[in-house]
């Protein structure tokens, strides 16, 4: 195993500890219960399909995925640096953009696990009330959009300020929920919009696509534009390893 | 601005500075470091912690340079190849086992049998036999060793050790000086930070001492000792006819002043040995009963700053 893969390795199993891994899956499942509870009545296929997206939008895309993200991505080297860990890291003869790039990846890899388990539990349920088995793609794309996005812009915050997780949950609740909702050319500069701009894209005539604003749907543009947010965050992270103190 | 030189060195630190805010932790410091041990000494806050942080690149100096093997660490990260630091933080990657946590950090180092060094180096601080249970268990002394392990299994020549000792119990204590000693002894650069004169004088040939940032005294063990046994001592002595016995110790020459205080003689004076020889047979000769002898303020922190401060 290369020194790569050894940081990713530790730091996946920092941030995947079992007790948040819980907490983490059970909020993230929330959609595939609500549809599995629902699946039980006499609604329709279509009904199904309908309360299937509004609760995997409205609760795994907008709240649920990005806070895990933000937690993730703000724990990578920020809590190297908080628990006094640094030195077994950056004391190396590693690259600083290696270990940048490899906590970005353990960051983006342990939100994708929840992910991976929220998003699947739901198609799953939903496939079977629906009938549709195609109804899942949507959310698994928006779900990897948002989760390259989040985890990695918040990396290099986590470790220039201790306060980063609640920086992330303002840009959360502030800025994506409140401003770029209201206004409409705003929504290019939120990761939650781009996401659904995914989504959108693989699940057409959706309710909620009216909140795209100004951007069109398109998973694959929704893709470049959150690959080019991590090779930016990823020269910032690599610049702080490099310039900031780190102890 | 005061220097600290040696022959061959491996670090070099020139008018070294770091402020953090107002506060000055490491105030102008030049030294130079080179193979066997050396002991980075001065009382808690006195800015050991900083100036080991600055020298392996972990904050930057606000004035000055470091320079290791030639290189700036915080430019060249190829040096920490050779490079190891025991932090005095005693937080490690809990969730690892001492040998995944050993072996991670041999990885790290692209060392090429990272399990196989691993071995080798829990087996050097005594932790194979713990070596599959979780850091998360171990105790403050284990841990330290875990660290140590994991400093050493690369193999480096410059090892930095800040407060390597803390935790430890007499035993681990005494092997793990023994290996610093023996690093030394095989022409690595050792520099041990310390706030225990003891500690430092049984393994390091030569001593570096800090007080409020700033260096203080620097030379070989037995040269701060003799520039430390010009510090005037206070000494208590408790006894049953206290005015008796100050009556006839202000008689003597190495006595600078004594008080009074109920049962009690505090004695000011500048050869303690002096005192300790003439005390038994002042007393014996007085009919005088000594009930304790204590010395007085002999802080290491009281120490370094009659050094600043006295001359």
């Amino acid at each position: 195993m290369n020194a790569q893969l050894a940081i990713i390795r530790v730091t996946l199993r920092r941030l995947i500890t079992r007790k948040r891994m819980i907490g983490f899956i059970l909020f993230a499942s929330i959609p595939a219960l609500v549809v599995l509870f629902a699946s039980t009545g006499d609604r329709g296929p279509e009904r199904l399909a309908e309360l299937y997206h509004n609760t995997t939008f409205g609760i795994l895309l907008v709240v649920a995925l990005p806070v895990i993200a933000i937690v993730n991505a703000t724990g990578a080297l920020g809590d190297e640096r908080r628990s006094h860990t640094m030195p077994f890291l950056a004391l190396k003869p590693i690259p600083r953009w290696s270990i940048a790039l490899s906590t970005m990846v353990a960051s983006v890899g342990a939100t994708l696990s929840v992910a991976f388990v929220g998003v699947g539990l739901g198609w799953l349920v939903a496939g079977f009330a629906t009938g549709r088995w195609d109804i899942g793609q949507g959310p698994a794309m928006a779900a990897l959009v948002a989760a390259i996005g989040y985890g990695t812009i918040f990396v290099p915050i986590g470790l220039l300020t201790r306060r980063a997780t609640v920086i992330g949950l303002i840009y959360l609740f502030l800025w994506e929920s409140s401003f770029a909702n209201a206004v409409a050319a705003l929504a290019p500069t939120s990761l939650g919009h781009i996401a659904l701009s995914a989504y959108v894209d693989l699940a057409p005539g959706l309710d909620f696509a009216d909140s795209l604003g100004t951007l069109e749907p398109g998973a694959g543009k929704a893709l470049i534009k959150v690959l080019v947010v991590a090779l930016v965050s990823l020269a910032f992270t690599t610049w702080a390893l490099n310039k900031r103190d780190l102890a | 601005m005061t220097m600290a030189a040696t022959a061959s060195p491996t670090v070099v630190l020139q008018g070294v500075s770091r402020w953090f805010g107002q506060k000055v932790a490491v105030s102008e410091i030049s030294a130079e470091f080179g193979a066997g041990v050396t002991g980075l000494l001065g009382p808690n806050g006195a800015g050991k912690t900083t100036l080991l942080r600055v020298l392996t690149g972990l904050i930057r100096p606000s004035e000055g340079t470091v320079s290791v093997f030639g290189f700036d660490p915080r430019s060249d990260y190829s040096v920490y190849g050779r490079i190891a630091l025991v932090p005095e933080d005693e937080n490690v990657y809990s969730f690892l086992s001492a040998h995944e946590f050993v072996a991670h950090n041999a990885r790290l180092q692209k060392v090429a049998d990272p399990d196989g060094a691993a071995r080798r180096a829990l087996d050097m601080v005594d932790l194979t036999d713990v070596a599959d249970r979780k850091l998360a268990g171990f105790s403050k002394g284990m841990r330290q060793r875990a660290k140590v392990a994991a400093a050493l299994v690369h193999e480096p020549d410059i090892v930095i050790l800040d407060e390597p000792l803390n935790g430890t119990d007499p035993v681990q204590r005494a092997h793990l000086t023994r290996i610093f000693i023996d690093m030394g002894r095989q022409g690595r650069t050792v520099i041990v930070s310390s706030h225990v004169l003891h500690e430092v004088e049984r393994m390091a040939d030569r001593v570096i001492a800090m007080v409020d940032g700033r260096l203080a005294a620097t030379g070989t063990v037995p040269a701060l000792r003799a520039a430390m046994s010009d510090i005037p001592l206070q000494i208590r002595i408790d006894c049953d006819q206290p005015r008796r016995l100050a009556a006839a110790l202000v008689e003597n020459d190495w006595v600078g002043g004594v008080n009074i205080e109920e049962a009690s003689l505090h004695i000011r004076s500048l050869d303690a040995e002096q005192l300790g020889r003439a005390l038994p047979g002042l007393a014996q000769s007085l009919d005088i009963r000594i009930t304790r002898v204590d010395p007085e303020d002999e802080s290491l922190e009281s120490v370094f700053r009659y050094l600043v401060e006295g001359r």
